[in-house]
């Protein structure tokens, strides 16, 4: 009998794996003490930026099933308003980045009263819009930097200030704390009853309403709670380069990436956005810098991956490794 | 802003608006028959517009007559891809489908690049050179024959799909798979040749728009969210509704582009796109 998405996704951190669980943990917390290469430890940090931003889509995406393309509206929501508060009112960045989620939760709430009406292909494309509407407004918005975009004075270096120069340690355990925080929410909320509600809704949300689930307020709250999260890593990244304009951070090609990212992944788990952001910025790392340029072959090498993915294996990478798990415990 | 900016509009609006909705109506076939939303059909618009192009300059074939070739070659290309890829991913996810064309379109965006590089490249030795004036309004010759072109094959399509028998096995074919397969129709041979036309409509549009507009690898994502909202405005699915969405849409840019500043042009088109689907979710004449 084939398993339904909330049998499969249920529980994927048990007892069993709490060990494997603690020494992944441990070691990405002693990983600053023996790699000190500055693009290494970029490369980790970028892998904690999109796994958050995979998980935050994952809550929207994943476990409610509704498919949206402006994931990255949230994240750049927050880059701009930490940024904007402190060049501009001298507001701490440490407030922004809480300022920078609420505004994201208002603003995702307002377009999910408008959208969430809208069902599969129409939400999608509306969502769509909605980011090309965003990013066009805020490429005239001069006030907060327009298209020529922000620049974050440098300060002096401490955690205070957000910001580090001499090494990139800080960054990191600043970016692994909120990576942390995003797992432990996906966590918290994929066994919780609130988890169910959003599972029941992808499933069948016809159903899930008759049963007495309130399904625009669920929805709601879904989204809310995955721009919140995004909200957050985008302040991060605005303090890590110090620089933000609208096609760094608002930009389709973000929200286009996030949902691939899960989808590599796997969908609805929360090892698979972890996964698919290692795989896809490690490899995107490298084939860039061997393959990249103006002849774009990292993007025919992106585009065909895309699609050899979804016509081989949908359900991502985690399905892969248990499927091989599967033969290898057989033999 | 007066009258006569506004009848101009109008006409230029209306004009693009046919192209458009022969866009629209290759893409919301293909949603009619197989519920799929194909991210990549701006791609097989840059495709048509190459292929003018390159039979302009290697061949000195006026871009006119690239149109027809630039159709059938589409529609080899329609085929190809659902054989190759559009088969296998029938049957999953609506996330899959999505991201699949999205790949399909990032695939072939680069793909130009890599081969044709990024330069913009115009026709400039065409026969439909120059521009036409009525009353107090100018329209370029160019404008003219593309409306005109478009608005012949979507009403060809129309008529294709609701007066003949094929027209009719594709309708079957959309409404209700199983039962199509059970009174004979071949419903691999409907999705191809679907897939085929719907090509065909994006490299004829593409041709045609070739003798007004530059040519780039990403040319295709400028027109692509804008039929997207065509076809869902329309209501995916239906063939009508798509040439009403495009016109309607082709209008809003251009009316749009005049009266607010143009760089808020596509501003003004979502918008409009909004409003119209707050009143009614499913497009004006959609079916889902």
């Amino acid at each position: 009998m084939n398993k339904s998405f909330t049998e499969l996704t249920h529980s994927t951190i048990n007892n069993n794996n709490i060990l494997k669980v603690a020494i992944c943990v441990a070691f990405l917390i002693a990983l600053p003490v023996f790699i000190k290469n500055a693009f290494l430890l970029h490369m980790v940090i970028l892998v904690f930026i999109y796994g958050i931003l995979g998980l935050s889509w994952n809550l929207i995406g994943g476990y409610t099933g509704q498919v949206s393309f402006m994931q990255a509206i949230f994240f750049g929501i927050g880059a701009y308003t930490s940024s904007v508060l402190w060049t501009k009112f001298g507001v701490s960045p440490w407030v922004g980045i809480f300022v920078g989620a609420c505004i994201a939760v208002i603003i995702s709430i307002f377009i999910g009263i408008l959208v969430f009406r809208l069902k599969g292909h129409y939400f999608a494309i509306a969502t769509l819009a909605l980011g090309e509407i965003i990013i066009t407004l805020v490429r005239r918005w001069d006030f907060i930097g327009g298209a020529t975009g922000l620049y974050i004075p440098m300060e002096e270096e401490g955690l205070i200030n957000f910001q580090f120069h001499n090494s990139k340690i800080g960054y990191y355990y600043v970016s692994f704390g909120l990576f942390i925080f995003a797992v432990l929410l996906s966590y918290t909320i994929n066994n919780s009853k609130l988890g169910y509600y959003f599972k029941a809704i992808k499933e069948n949300d016809v159903a899930a309403r008759s049963l007495g689930i309130d399904v625009t307020r669920n929805k709601l709250f879904a989204f809310a709670l995955s721009a919140s999260i995004a909200a957050l890593a985008g302040t991060f990244y605005a303090q890590y380069t110090l620089y933000i304009d609208p096609e760094s951070v608002l930009s389709i090609t973000i929200s286009l990436q996030v949902c691939f990212i899960v989808i590599l992944g796997g969908v609805g788990t929360i090892t698979g956005p972890i996964i698919g952001a290692a795989v896809l910025i490690v490899l995107q790392q490298f084939v860039s810098a061997y393959f990249g340029g103006s002849r774009a072959i990292h993007l025919i090498i992106y585009g065909g991956s895309i699609i050899l993915l979804q016509v081989f294996e949908p359900d991502g990478l985690v399905a892969i490794y248990k499927k091989l798990y599967k033969k290898v415990m057989k033999i | 802003m007066n009258v006569n900016l506004l009848a101009q509009g109008l006409v230029s609006g209306f004009s693009l608006g046919l192209v458009f909705a022969l866009i629209a109506t290759g893409l919301s076939l293909i949603f009619g028959i197989m519920e799929i939303v194909n991210f990549a059909h701006g791609e097989f618009l840059m495709m048509g517009m190459y292929t003018s192009y390159w039979m302009s300059i290697l061949w000195k074939i006026d871009p006119l007559f690239s149109i027809p070739i630039a159709g059938a070659l589409m529609f080899l290309v329609g085929v190809i891809n659902h054989k190759l890829i559009i088969r296998r991913i029938i049957g999953k996810s609506m996330l899959s489908q999505i991201l699949t064309t999205f790949g399909l379109q990032i695939l072939l965006a680069s793909l130009a690049q890599f081969f044709f590089t990024s330069d913009y490249r115009l026709i400039t030795d065409k026969i439909l050179d120059g521009r036409i004036q009525i009353g107090s309004i100018y329209i370029s010759t160019a404008q003219v024959v593309t409306g005109i072109i478009s608005a012949i094959l979507c009403i060809s399509i129309y008529l294709l799909m609701s007066k003949t028998e094929i027209g009719k096995a594709l309708q079957a074919t959309a409404e209700d798979r199983d039962a199509a397969a059970l009174v004979g129709i071949d419903c691999e041979k409907m999705f191809s040749l679907a897939w085929g036309i719907s090509g065909a409509c994006a490299g004829i549009a593409g041709a045609a728009l070739s003798n007004i507009f530059y040519i780039y690898p990403t040319v295709g994502s400028a027109f692509s969210l804008t039929v997207f909202v065509a076809v869902a405005l329309g209501g995916f699915g239906s063939v009508s509704g798509a040439i009403f969405g495009g016109i309607i849409i082709g209008i809003v840019q251009t009316l749009g582009g005049l009266i607010f500043p143009t760089a808020y042009k596509m501003v003004v088109v979502y918008s409009v796109y909004f409003i119209i689907l707050m009143i009614k979710p499913q497009g004006l004449f959609g079916r889902y």
